[in-house]
């Protein structure tokens, strides 16, 4: 049984994750009501990363305009985890190892920096999203 | 006589607890898929202490790391469905206009 939840992880997780990906993106924007954003929710204002689904799924029908409106860094941030699904592939295969946590944490520190950032000149600019 | 710990620096790999601890809170608190990555890192990082490639006094952050991870996940997912089933429902009934 172990061996077979590790074959399952290891072989077959990374080539669910696309399909789910797509299935989400074109149903969460699709759905009606408020916000769940906590942050949203607590101060009536977006939060660094509102906006991410429903820029995936503008880009999903084609519409580059509104995803750009809806959040610019979508445009960096998909190529992003392109390139992080096709590590984990290589990375489950045994054909590279995986990158160090240093270079995970600077990634992280640098896009904490490009939301926050960003978020920061939308929001003097009023161009943040809708909530 | 027993003897002194490695110091943090004798350990091959940086730690991740902070991050994953940063990553898990802002999953609580905005989007509940950073909950996700913060969850995926802290046990990355847990796994790490235990096969001594990481500094073990890490271990307390990457534990809340991972349990805000699991709280991140499971409010942000109670939310998508209560906003695709219930909520809908109710502002249909209400008179708004």
């Amino acid at each position: 049984m172990t061996a077979f939840v590790t074959t399952v992880r290891r072989r077959w997780a990374p080539w669910a994750l696309p399909p789910l990906l797509v299935a989400f993106v074109s149903w969460k924007p699709a759905s009606t009501g408020p916000t769940i954003c906590p942050f949203a929710v607590a101060t009536g204002h977006a939060c660094p990363l509102c906006g991410g689904t429903r820029a995936a799924s503008a880009l999903l029908r084609g519409d580059v305009d509104l995803a750009w409106q809806m959040h610019p860094l979508i445009f960096a941030i998909l190529p992003l985890m392109a390139f992080g699904w096709i590590s984990w592939i290589g990375v489950t295969r045994g054909w590279w190892n995986p990158p160090s946590s240093r270079t995970t944490n600077i990634v992280a520190a640098v896009l904490g920096v490009a939301f926050f950032g960003l978020w920061g000149l939308r929001a003097l600019s009023g161009t943040l999203p809708p909530v | 006589m027993t003897a002194m710990p490695p110091a943090a620096s004798a350990y091959p790999e940086k730690s991740q607890a902070t991050t994953a601890m940063v990553l898990s809170i802002f999953g609580l608190l905005c989007c509940g898929i950073l909950g996700v990555v913060g969850l995926i890192m802290a046990n990355t990082e847990k796994q790490a202490i235990a096969a001594g490639r990481r500094d073990p006094a890490n271990q307390g952050t990457a534990q809340a790391a991972y349990v805000i991870g699991i709280v991140a996940i499971a409010l942000w997912v109670i939310g998508l469905i209560v906003q695709a089933t219930v909520l809908p429902s109710v502002f249909d009934q209400l008179d708004l206009g």
